[in-house]
Parts: structure tokens; C-alpha cells; sequence
């Protein structure tokens, strides 16, 4: 079973450079185009703005509204600023980025912004990945890691996107995948992977069993020559020979994956032990090992694009620690306790941790003069907004590495003015997802649901303050 | 006069008007073009016949009258903005594509005197002002449309063009418009123009089709039971997921994406082990016994016979992956393999050859066939009646999702005699193995064979619950088993269309905070443990709210068709409901007088009558109900009947309230409940809120404010943006405020009697445009409703044909109608299966 330690351990800095050598050394050849990489942490249930609120912040905010933050964990209805307010040098005196360290001059924390049209509630689903509402089950567009994965510069490589998650009883029937986070279009949602072992498996199997991956190889040659001869057979006229055609590309598309994967996972060397496929269920042990599996994925170029589901989606009530405590009634049980609170808070630090723990190891490796940090931004966003019940008017966010790419991060906290300046200085989570495209030469603004004029887009564009 | 749609559509078919048929070949994504293709639609099926009209010719090709390009960007507009949401029909004015040229005489609600279009006067028209401005100083409320919109739409073109050129609705001229887009909500489709059969004697054939298996195909393909507590995740929870929004049988739209492949390959090693397994049956204990596990001779040899491979390729491509007879291609590729796989392994090892098993196994599933069921019919002629083949999977769909000889496991029944397939000679024949037999022997596509198999496997009354034997039981608790279900059963496919109607599969799975508030069972301890909500919709019990929900509808369906009675009426009326025993946890072991005998509150109760403790919560499962009573750990005992004012059919039973019910009490459940109703059983059409750009929020809560009165002041202030929409769901669902959230029936409502009054003036058919008192009255209103009801067989159509209706189908459903007017579901049912829509095809492309 693999553990943070030894996961740590494998991926630590010499370690993981020496590993990888002769990949990374492609990557860092000075002919190698620049690309972005992109991994979204997305909490379920979402995370309070307090706990990512450092203390200059608070004070610029205290002097802005008219009563002091104060014993709030959320405030999105009290701003009063009509432009952004912008603090640094403190980002790890907030709560849940203690554990920043070194990171802290490649972290920016931003505030304010909205997104309610992904409705809120307990979760949002695929909403806060898409700026659109998820109507009932049904995504309602596709959501970001899905459409940066498919711009020409990103694709190419064994996974379109790798999506993995955790869930509190992932070995149960249906709790395996998660469908209410990403999709590729409407109606079209796509799965996080939640069981560690299975997402083990898809990444090194062509290694770790390799007479088995070559079986897949042959029983995907089987289906393809058998599609192949049904499709000699079927009526050229019939519309229905678009799926077999359909089907045929998908095989031929996992042949090429397949390739791909191999090609890459012959670089990554050691790999980490194969995660039990039932008993790894503590949350902070499923999710190092997940963060593992996406970091070797960025670090071999399995993938350009990543996202990590915590408790997201249909899980909300997700299970927290050892002592298997629900998330959503602990979040309940906190209004009256500051100790749960407290509790929670602590929670979303050890999460970002996770995160933290794989932005340094990218930060490790050297790529085109700085490292394969500077051309990776990781995002930790939740998926409702700014409490348990949320109401979109706020999700706070959490944006680490990038600086090659453009992005300016640099140990601030961003404050953008609230929805009463709507139309005005007000931003939106779509302007993120909108910046994100800027750093892969993509304008965004037909992205998400919201419409300018139709009152539910701010203001289209990027987020200036973060380019660079 | 001739009308468009048969100048577009009619040109190539003889005398058949099939115009929906050729509709739904056409692939169209965005919602709105559905309503110009209805427009259309609705004109063919005005057609008089005649050759040629105004303006045309009998070929059609010259002079004909076509929408007006303007009126197309127009309503393209109209839909690109949601507009059409709401404005289709029940709220004024209409947008449709069909009702345009009605708006130049059409006045302003909102501002006396002002037209809603002036032609060639924008200014003048309240349409073009609603939406560019200037807005009016005499405005009152909410000006701006869309919904939301703050201020004027950036783009108003089209409305500005379409008014400037006379608000022209059709034009003159020789170029034929575009071919109508497909209509993807078939509730667009005006309930008597699908029942409306005007020539029983044209083509009633469905489009040919691939169909993709679903999930549960997959599963039951596997050996895998889709229960919750025994299954093996991976298998259960393969990427083969239906679409949110439809029935589990249909398949359009859906097809074997590279990510969705990639994710079946993970699922092979476990979906395949049935045919690995060593040893041979019967196993009893084990999950993947099958009759299949090796040939007779055993396959853990080094240097199987020929006989003994091509056997066992035949018998996985027959009873694991195909489900048909291989062709012989087919038989040699697969035996190909084999051959192939076994020289390779080297030394013979069983490790080895369990590989290979997996490996060939797993080639097999993602065969064209194994994925795909053809329904292209035999030749190649414009009308093709299905192949015997294709009819046997066709009809092992129809009946449920374990596909026609798929293995059968599990323990066979201490009297085999009356259950058709365990009762045979070779189990290995497998499910459905009547079916099968008909294949063989070529009589499938006899009417009276085919009425005959389905009445063998739809369900009746069967003590020992043989269905359930892949899902419930090990053997060791199958007494346990069968008091905790009831003797009536359907088909699994006939209880999916119930779940999947009633859309309950979420039931268990939507969070509720407090789902005992407001009722009488409101207790120091208030929470989901006090009241044995969190046992009756836990994954770990068995007695949850689904099972129930299923044995109560088996139960109305059975009954009502052996009494001869209403089966519609009985669903929606019956007082008989299956419910959970509250003594199932009685602990003998532990003797009581009083509840300090059994410790904590926490620990357990003591159940002083019968001097016993119980686990705690256990002894309050069964409050969802509303029972005070102990419900004895029997069979018969779990059968109820309700007080009459408290419960009445399957709209009043908790699974339905649950899953169309929010989070807390005082949220909005009516809104969902009435949307429900709305569009499932009066086929209406309510606009998504993918399309409304309201922020939809109820306000805050508060201790007087009742789930009503916050609804009603979110959604129905007048001027508001939301009444419009929520003036079509709104009503339909205060009748269940009677009910909390989670399905308790309220005691008190935020100080008041709770109140499931309401006053219904918009519905479709006259006969529910009244006052109700509440669910009980509401719910016998619909029951009686003729209009409901045809929405009903509307939905069984499309759940047991997999895709939508559409005028085409008129005279399928007018028969499906006729045979439902005894009551008879199953005669209905039956009806379909020998109609030629299920029988034959034609290609989806062809005009």
C-alpha cells in the first residue's frame, strides 16, 4: 500500500530527477516548444474564504466593509470595494496555507469571485468546472480540464486528461467513478476515478504487468479487426454506420494511447507500490497517492491536464480522517461549535497540503530554465462555493506555479469587488477559467453558460491582475 | 392547400405523410430548432393529400411558399435565448414558429393599448421594445426580456429585421427550406397529434438502429448482480451509464467514446471471471457459480481437445457475450484466438490459462455484436421485419436487461415447476431460455409465440421471488430474504419503466437534513437516526425505500390484473403499500421491562410488549410511513394499508416524495414535485433551467415561513421574472406540502396545519382545472384523467421501444390506447410487442 512517506519519498527531489533523467531531459531541450499544464484540486462541499484569508488581508478588508470580518468564515455580501484589493507577504498566516513554505512567492489566493449560475447548493457539480448549471444529473457544457485538454498544443499524449478523485466508499458500487464532476459537453459527463488502485493500474500497467497491457493490446486488436469486418458488411447508406465507425476510432484511439503510455512510462523508472484495492480508504492516504499518480503523469507526459476530485459531486457527505466523520453534517455541527470549525478548516489545510506536496515536486524539476512548475498552474476550487450551502456568490481559490506561462502570482491575495458591482469590477470564476485559456493562447469568453447583456457575465476577458 | 411539410417531406414516400419519421433522422443539438421543426410538423399533419397546393406543383419543385428567412432567424433567436421556454403555448404570447403570424394582432398585457407587434414599426412593438429598449416609462415590474436580462440584448437584429419586413411569417419563393431539424423533446409534440390515427394502414415501422447495451446490460452480461451490497464495484459501475434524461433503454446519442473504452477495459478482469473460474457448478456459496465455469471436460488442461475449444467458444459467444448463435466467421476469429492465446502461454500453468481466458473473454465483449444489438431487420428493403435473432434480444430487452441466455447462478429453487428456467432440464440454456428456444425453432415471429414468451417472464404472483435469486440472497439469509419482499413481481425491465417513470433512483441518495421535521415523529433526538430514515435509505440495509417502492407497484400491477381492474388508476390510488419491519432488530438475547435496560438511547430501544431490546433505530424504520404500530417481521405483515387521508398511490409513497424533494423541509420540493407531474404525466413541456438566466434562489430561512410561503414569495410576485415558468409547475406541486421533504407527512407546518391546497388553472385538459384540498383528492383527479393517462401510455412507448413517439407512431399508441381501455397493462404491452413498430424497421436516413 502506498503511504505519503514513501510516495514522498519516491517522488523527493534528487530522487525523482534522477528517475526521470532521460525524459526530462527531452523536456528540458531548449527546442522544446512551451506548453501549459494544468491540474485542478477541486474540494467537495467547497471551502471557506476564512480559511485562506491571511491577516493583511484581513485588515485591508476590515478597513473596506463596515463591520469587520470578525468571527465570519464567509462574507461575499459584504464587500464594498469597487476595485480589487490586492495584499502579500503573508499568505501562510492564513489557516489552510500554513504548509505553503518556499511556494509562497508562487501562490496567489483570489477572492470575490462569483458563479452563480452553477446555482450553489451542496455541490454544483459540474458546474464550477464549466460556468454553467448542471441541470439535475446533466452537465450542461463542458467543463475546463475537457476543453483545455482539446486545444491542439495539449493534445498528444496518452491521457486527454487525467481525472482522479476520492471518495469515502470508492469500492462501493457506482462510488468507483465519478460522473457529477467533468464532462465533455452537454450530457456527456466523464468520469474521476476514484479507486487509486484502478487509477494505478491505467498509469503503469505497461510496467508494472507488462504481459497484461500487452493482452490489451491484442484484445483491442481483436475488436478493431472485428468492427472492421461489420462495417464491410453494413448498408453504406445507413446512418446507423456512424457508430460502428465511432466505435472503430475509439479502439484505434486507445491503440495510439496505449503507445503513447508506453512510450512514456518507460522513462518514469521506480514506481510507487500499487495502492490496495480496499483498504487505503483514509482520505489523506488515497489523496497523496492520487496527487502522486497525477504528479509522475505531468512529470512523464502521460497528460497535460489533471484534475483531483475531493469529495466532489454526489459525494459531499463525504468522510473526513480515520475517525470517519462525515464532512457535510460536521459542517452543520460547526455553525455551533468553533471547535469543529476549527475542525474543518484544519481539513482543507491538509488537503492544499496535498497539493502543495506535488507543486514542489514539480518545482524540482528543471524544464526550459525554470521548472516544471513555472509551466504548471494547480487550482484548488470547490465545487458549490462559500460554505456547505453555498450560494455561488463566492468561491474563494487557491492558484500555485505558472510563472513561465505568464501567470503572476507571486504571494498575493486578490480581493475582487463583490456582486454589488456586478457589470462593473466584479469577476467571475469563468474570468479564471478565461485566464487559464490566455496562458494556452485561447480566448474564452464563449466558455461557460454566462452571457454578457444577459446578466449573468460580468465582464468578459481574462483576469488582468493575474497575467503577468 | 397543400401545406409545407409535405412539399419537403412527402416527395419521396407514396402516400405516407412520414414526416416525424424523417423528422427524427435529423440530428439537431440546439433545443430551439425543435420548435420550428414542430412547426412543421404540425403543418404536414394537416395535410389534406392533395398532390399539390397553392403555389405548387406536383413534383414540388417550383413555385411553394417556405418560412421566411427572417421568421427563421427570428425563432432561432428566440430559441438561442431561451425565450421559447416559456412562451410555448401556456404562456402569452406564444413564440412558436406556428404562432407568429398571430402576434401583429396580439395587445400588451402589461401596458393597455400598445400592440405586441407592429409590422414594419419596431418602435411600436412591445416585442421589440421588451428586448432592445427603450423601456417605456409607464413599464411596471420587470422589463427586460430574457428572463434576468438587466438591460437591452446586445444582438436584437432579428427581432428588429422580422418586424421591419412586415413581420412576415411565410414567403414565396423557389429554393425548398432546409430540412426540418429532429424534435428532441417529444412532450413538444401536442398529445392529440400523437394519438391522432388518420391511416391505420401506412407504414408504422421504427428507424433501424445499433443499439448499445446499458450498464445494466453489461452487468448482467458479467454475472454480476446490480445489488448494492454484493457487488463487485468495478463491474457494477461500468462506464455504460444511460443518459441522465432518458429511459435507460434508449440509445440514441450514445455510442463507445475512447475514454468511455479505455474505462471498459479496466472493468474486463472482473467481467470476465465467470468464464475463468474453475470448477463447475453447483457452488453455492460462491458468487460466480455458473453452469459455464469450464467445459465438460475440464478447459485446465494442457492441450484442450478441438471439441472441447470450439464448445466453449461457441458457449461464451452464445451465453457471455453475443447472446446469439456466432456466425461462422465469427466462431473461427474467436476460435483464432484461442488457439493463439494457448501457444502462447509456454508451460501450461492455470495461472496461465486464466489469462487466456480473461483475454479471449475480454476480446469477445468488445465484439460489434457484444456492444452493439443490430435491430437493421433482414435485406435490404425500404420495410424490413426484424431477424428472428434480433427479435429474440429485442424481446429479452423489452422484458429487462439480462440478456437472452445470459448465465443464470445462484441457487435453484427447492420447486423448479412453474419458474420456465430453472424448471428445464440443461440449466446451462441460461435466462430467458423460452426465448432462446423460439429462436431456434424459428417461431419467434409468430404473434401468439411472441404473447405467449412475454406473458411467461412478465410477472404474476411467485412466492419464492425466483427473480431476485441473482440480487437478494445468499443462501444462507434467503428465508430472511423472502419475508422482506413480497410475493408480486415484474419483469425487470417492467420495474425499471416504473423506477425510471417515476424517476425514484435517487431517492436514497438525496441528502435530507432533519427528514423528520414537521412530523409527528419530531422527538428530543431529531434527527435521521430517531426516526430510521437513515436505515430505510442506507446502503447497507436491505429493507430501503426502493425494494419497497418496486414490491408496491408489483403489487398494484398484479392485483389490478388478475381483478381486472385499472392498472393506472390502481398505481395511482393504491392505499397497499409494502413497508419496512420495525422489529427486524429485536435482540432476544437481551431481555427488557424498561428502557434502562438496554442502556442508552443511543444503544438501543426496549420494546416493552415484547420484552425485548431492538437496535436503535431499527424500531423506528418504518416512521417514514406514518406507522405507530409494529410491523411484525413476516411476510404478510409488511404488507400496510394506509389510512385513507394520509396515502394514496404511488405519488404519495416516501421513495417519490424523497426523490423529488430538496434537502430541508421548507425548501422547494413542490417546485420539483409539480415539474414532475408537468411533464411526466401530462407530457407538458417546462422549460430547463439550463435555459433561465434567474438566479433561482429562495430567500433565507425563517421559523413562520412554510416551504409555500418561501416559494411563493421567491417565484410568484407579480411582475416577477419566475412566474411565468413557475406558474406551469408551481400548482402541481403544493398539493404535496402535505409532505415534508423526505415523504413524512407533516404534523404542523411553521405554526399552521399543513396545507396541500391548491388551485389549478392552466393544466392541459379541462378536467384538472379546479380546486383540491390536497394530495389525496389531487391524485384521484389525475387517476382519472384521460388526458393523464395517455401520457402514461405515451411514456410506455418510449421506455419499451427505447426512443421517442412522434406523430409517425399515432397509430401504434391509438392501438396501445385500445388495449389499455380494460385496464390491462399487460395487454397493452402486448399490444406493442406484436405492433409492426416493434417488428419492423426502415432506415432512420431514408425519406
Amino acid at each position: 500500500m502506498i503511504t505519503r512517506r514513501n510516495l514522498l519519498r519516491l517522488l523527493g527531489t534528487a530522487a525523482g530527477a534522477a528517475l526521470l533523467g532521460p525524459f526530462l531531459s527531452r523536456l528540458g531541450r531548449a527546442d522544446t516548444p512551451t506548453f501549459p499544464r494544468f491540474v485542478f484540486f477541486v474540494e467537495g462541499n467547497g471551502f471557506e474564504p476564512v480559511s485562506v484569508l491571511s491577516p493583511s488581508t484581513r485588515a485591508a478588508l476590515d478597513a473596506s466593509m463596515a463591520m469587520p470580518v470578525g468571527t465570519d468564515r464567509y462574507w461575499p455580501r459584504r464587500y464594498q470595494h469597487t476595485s480589487p484589493i490586492v495584499t502579500m507577504g503573508d499568505l501562510d498566516g492564513a489557516i489552510a496555507l500554513a504548509d505553503l513554505g518556499s511556494l509562497a512567492s508562487k501562490t496567489a489566493v483570489l477572492l470575490g469571485l462569483s458563479s452563480k449560475i452553477t446555482g450553489g447548493g451542496h455541490t454544483a457539480y459540474h458546474g464550477v468546472l464549466s460556468s454553467t448549471r448542471t441541470s439535475g444529473t446533466r452537465p450542461s457544457g463542458a467543463t475546463i480540464d475537457a476543453h483545455l485538454s482539446q486545444l491542439p498544443m495539449l493534445t498528444g499524449t496518452a491521457f486527454d486528461a487525467l481525472r482522479l478523485g476520492y471518495a469515502s466508499s470508492f469500492h462501493y458500487p457506482g462510488m468507483n467513478l465519478d460522473f457529477g464532476t467533468c464532462a465533455l459537453g452537454p450530457g456527456v459527463a466523464v468520469p474521476l476515478v476514484r479507486d487509486p488502485g484502478q487509477a494505478f493500474e491505467l498509469l503503469f500497467g505497461a510496467v508494472t504487468d507488462r504481459p497484461s497491457f500487452d493482452r490489451g493490446g491484442r484484445i483491442l486488436d481483436f475488436a478493431g479487426d472485428d468492427v472492421q469486418r461489420a462495417l464491410a458488411t453494413f448498408p453504406s447508406s445507413s446512418p446507423e454506420r456512424s457508430r460502428l465507425e465511432a466505435y472503430l476510432a475509439s479502439i484505434e484511439s486507445n491503440r495510439q494511447s496505449r503507445s503513447r503510455l508506453e512510450a512514456a512510462v518507460a522513462h518514469v523508472g521506480a514506481l510507487p507500490s500499487r495502492p490496495g484495492a480496499r483498504t487505503a480508504e483514509d482520505i489523506y492516504t488515497v489523496l497523496t497517492a492520487q496527487a502522486g499518480h497525477i504528479g509522475i503523469a505531468l512529470q512523464a507526459g502521460m497528460t497535460n491536464v489533471a484534475v483531483l476530485g475531493i469529495g466532489t459531486g454526489y459525494d459531499f457527505d463525504t468522510f473526513y480522517g480515520s475517525d470517519h466523520r462525515p464532512r457535510h453534517d460536521t459542517c452543520h455541527q460547526s455553525e455551533t461549535s468553533p471547535m469543529l470549525a476549527d475542525y474543518l478548516h484544519m481539513q482543507t489545510r491538509h488537503q492544499m497540503s496535498v497539493m502543495f506536496d506535488l507543486a514542489r515536486q514539480l518545482d524540482a524539476v528543471p524544464e526550459r530554465g525554470a521548472t516544471l512548475l513555472d509551466h504548471t498552474v494547480l487550482v484548488y476550487i470547490g465545487d458549490n462555493g462559500e460554505t456547505h450551502h453555498a450560494t455561488g456568490e463566492e468561491f474563494p481559490v487557491v492558484v500555485v506555479g505558472g510563472d513561465a506561462l505568464g501567470l503572476r502570482t507571486g504571494g498575493r491575495t486578490i480581493v475582487y469587488p463583490g456582486l454589488d458591482q456586478f457589470g462593473r469590477g466584479h469577476r467571475q470564476v469563468s474570468n479564471l477559467w478565461n485566464t487559464l485559456g490566455h496562458l494556452a493562447c485561447e480566448d474564452l469568453n464563449a466558455f461557460g453558460g454566462e452571457r454578457l447583456g444577459g446578466g449573468t457575465r460580468s465582464a468578459e476577458g481574462p483576469l488582468s491582475e493575474l497575467l503577468a | 392547400m397543400r401545406s409545407l411539410g409535405l412539399l419537403v417531406l412527402g416527395s419521396k414516400r407514396s402516400n405516407h405523410a412520414r414526416s416525424a419519421s424523417t423528422l427524427e433522422a435529423m440530428r439537431a443539438p440546439r433545443r430551439g430548432f425543435r420548435v420550428a421543426a414542430l412547426a412543421l410538423c404540425l403543418l404536414t399533419s394537416c395535410d389534406s393529400g392533395s398532390p399539390a397546393g397553392d403555389g405548387g406543383t406536383a413534383d414540388g419543385a417550383t413555385t411553394m411558399r417556405s418560412p421566411c428567412q427572417s421568421a427563421l432567424d427570428l425563432e432561432q433567436f428566440f430559441a438561442d435565448n431561451g425565450c421559447i421556454a416559456c412562451h410555448s403555448g401556456s404562456t402569452e404570447p406564444d413564440l412558436r414558429f406556428d404562432a407568429l403570424d398571430r402576434l401583429p394582432g396580439m395587445m400588451s398585457t402589461r401596458r393597455a393599448g400598445h400592440p405586441i407587434v407592429t409590422p414594419m414599426q419596431p418602435m411600436a412593438s412591445e416585442l421589440y421594445l421588451r428586448v432592445a429598449g427603450p423601456e417605456p416609462s409607464d413599464a411596471t415590474g420587470s422589463w427586460w426580456m430574457p428572463l434576468g436580462a438587466t438591460g437591452p440584448h446586445p444582438r436584437p437584429d432579428p427581432v428588429t429585421t422580422w418586424i421591419e419586413r412586415n413581420a412576415e411569417v411565410w414567403c414565396t419563393g423557389t429554393t425548398p427550406p432546409p430540412p426540418p431539424p429532429r424534435i428532441t423533446n417529444p412532450n413538444l409534440y401536442p398529445q392529440d397529434m400523437v394519438f391522432a390515427c388518420t391511416d391505420p394502414s401506412a407504414d408504422t415501422s421504427s428507424p433501424a438502429r445499433l443499439r448499445r447495451i446499458d450498464r445494466r446490460e453489461f452487468a448482467y452480461a458479467s454475472g454480476t448482480p446490480l445489488d448494492r451490497r454484493w457487488t463487485d464495484g468495478i463491474v457494477a459501475a461500468n462506464p455504460f451509464e444511460r443518459l441522465p434524461e432518458h429511459y435507460s433503454t434508449f440509445t440514441d446519442d450514445v455510442g463507445v467514446d475512447p475514454t468511455t473504452l479505455q474505462l471498459l477495459l479496466i472493468t474486463m478482469p472482473a467481467a470476465t471471471q465467470p468464464w475463468v473460474t474453475r470448477g463447475q457448478g453447483p457452488s453455492v456459496g460462491g458468487r460466480w457459480w455458473t453452469v459455464y465455469s469450464g467445459t465438460p471436460a475440464s478447459f485446465y488442461v494442457a492441450d484442450p481437445s478441438s471439441a472441447d475449444r470450439d464448445a466453449w467458444v461457441d458457449t461464451m459467444l452464445l451465453h457471455g457475450a453475443l447472446f446469439r448463435a456466432p456466425t461462422t466467421d465469427e466462431h473461427a476469429r474467436m476460435r483464432a484466438m484461442l488457439d493463439a492465446e494457448i501457444a502462447a502461454e509456454g508451460t501450461f500453468s492455470s495461472a496461465a490459462r486464466e489469462d487466456t481466458l480473461h483475454t479471449v473473454v475480454s476480446a469477445a465483449r468488445l465484439m460489434a455484436g457484444a456492444v452493439f444489438r443490430s435491430e437493421m431487420g433482414q435485406g435490404t428493403g425500404a420495410r424490413r421485419r426484424l431477424t428472428d435473432e434480433e427479435l429474440g434480444l429485442a424481446l429479452g430487452r423489452f422484458l429487462g436487461a439480462h440478456p437472452v441466455s445470459s448465465m443464470l447462478w445462484g441457487d435453484p429453487p427447492a420447486d423448479a415447476m412453474g419458474h420456465p428456467d430453472w424448471s428445464r432440464t440443461d440449466l446451462s440454456d441460461g435466462r430467458l431460455a423460452a426465448i432462446r428456444d423460439a429462436v431456434r425453432d424459428g417461431s419467434i415471429g409468430q404473434p401468439d409465440r411472441l404473447r405467449a414468451l412475454f406473458r411467461a417472464y412478465r410477472g404474476g404472483l411467485d412466492p419464492d421471488r425466483i427473480d431476485l435469486m441473482s440480487e437478494e440472497y445468499r443462501l444462507d439469509e434467503r428465508d430472511q430474504g423472502l419475508r422482506e419482499r413480497g410475493e408480486y413481481w415484474l419483469s425487470e425491465g417492467i420495474t425499471r419503466f416504473f423506477r425510471e417513470w417515476f424517476d425514484v433512483d435517487g431517492a436514497e441518495a438525496v441528502f435530507k437534513d432533519t427528514p423528520n421535521a414537521t412530523s409527528r415523529w419530531v422527538v428530543d433526538r431529531s434527527n435521521a437516526e430517531a426516526t430510521g430514515y437513515d436505515l430505510i435509505t442506507s446502503q447497507y440495509s436491505r429493507e430501503t425505500l426502493l425494494p419497497l417502492f418496486d414490491d408496491t407497484v408489483a403489487r398494484a400491477v398484479v392485483e389490478a390484473e388478475t381483478n381486472g381492474t385499472d392498472v393506472f388508476h390502481a398505481l395511482l390510488t393504491t392505499r397497499t403499500f409494502r413497508v419496512a419491519s420495525n422489529l427486524l432488530g429485536i435482540d432476544r438475547a437481551r431481555p427488557c421491562t424498561q428502557p434502562s435496560d438496554c442502556g442508552d438511547s443511543r444503544i438501543g430501544a426496549c420494546y416493552v410488549s415484547l420484552g425485548f431490546c431492538t437496535a436503535f433505530g431499527q424500531s423506528e424504520i418504518d416512521r417514514v410511513f406514518g406507522l405507530a404500530t409494529d410491523v411484525d417481521d413476516t411476510r404478510a405483515a409488511r404488507w400496510v394499508t394506509l389510512p385513507t387521508g394520509e396515502r394514496a398511490g404511488m405519488l404519495t409513497h416516501p421513495a417519490w416524495l424523497a426523490a423529488h424533494g430538496n434537502n430541508f423541509e421548507d425548501d422547494a420540493s413542490l417546485v420539483h414535485r409539480g415539474h414532475w407531474i408537468r411533464e411526466m404525466l401530462l407530457c407538458d413541456d417546462v422549460p430547463g433551467l439550463e435555459l433561465v438566466s434567474v438566479p433561482a434562489m429562495l430567500g433565507p430561512h425563517a421559523p413562520d415561513q412554510r416551504a409555500r410561503d418561501r416559494v411563493q414569495l421567491a417565484s410568484e410576485q407579480p411582475g416577477s421574472a419566475c412566474i411565468t415558468c413557475h406558474s406551469e409547475m408551481n400548482p402541481y406541486g403544493y398539493p404535496f406540502e402535505i409532505y415534508n421533504h423526505a415523504g413524512f407527512l407533516r404534523a404542523s407546518d411553521h405554526g399552521h396545519a399543513p396545507d396541500g391546497s391548491t388551485t389549478i388553472t392552466n393544466a392541459p385538459s379541462p378536467e384538472l382545472n379546479r380546486s383540491f384540498t390536497d394530495a389525496i383528492e389531487f391524485v384521484q383527479a389525475l387517476a382519472d384523467s384521460p388526458y393523464a393517462r395517455r401520457c402514461f401510455i405515451r411514456n410506455v412507448f418510449r421506455h419499451f421501444m427505447g426512443r421517442d413517439e412522434s406523430p409517425a407512431d399515432a397509430c401504434t399508441l391509438t392501438a396501445m390506447e385500445t388495449a389499455f381501455a380494460g385496464g390491462s397493462f399487460f395487454a397493452m404491452l402486448e399490444t406493442l410487442l406484436t405492433s409492426d413498430a416493434f417488428l419492423y424497421r426502415h432506415d432512420a436516413g431514408a425519406p
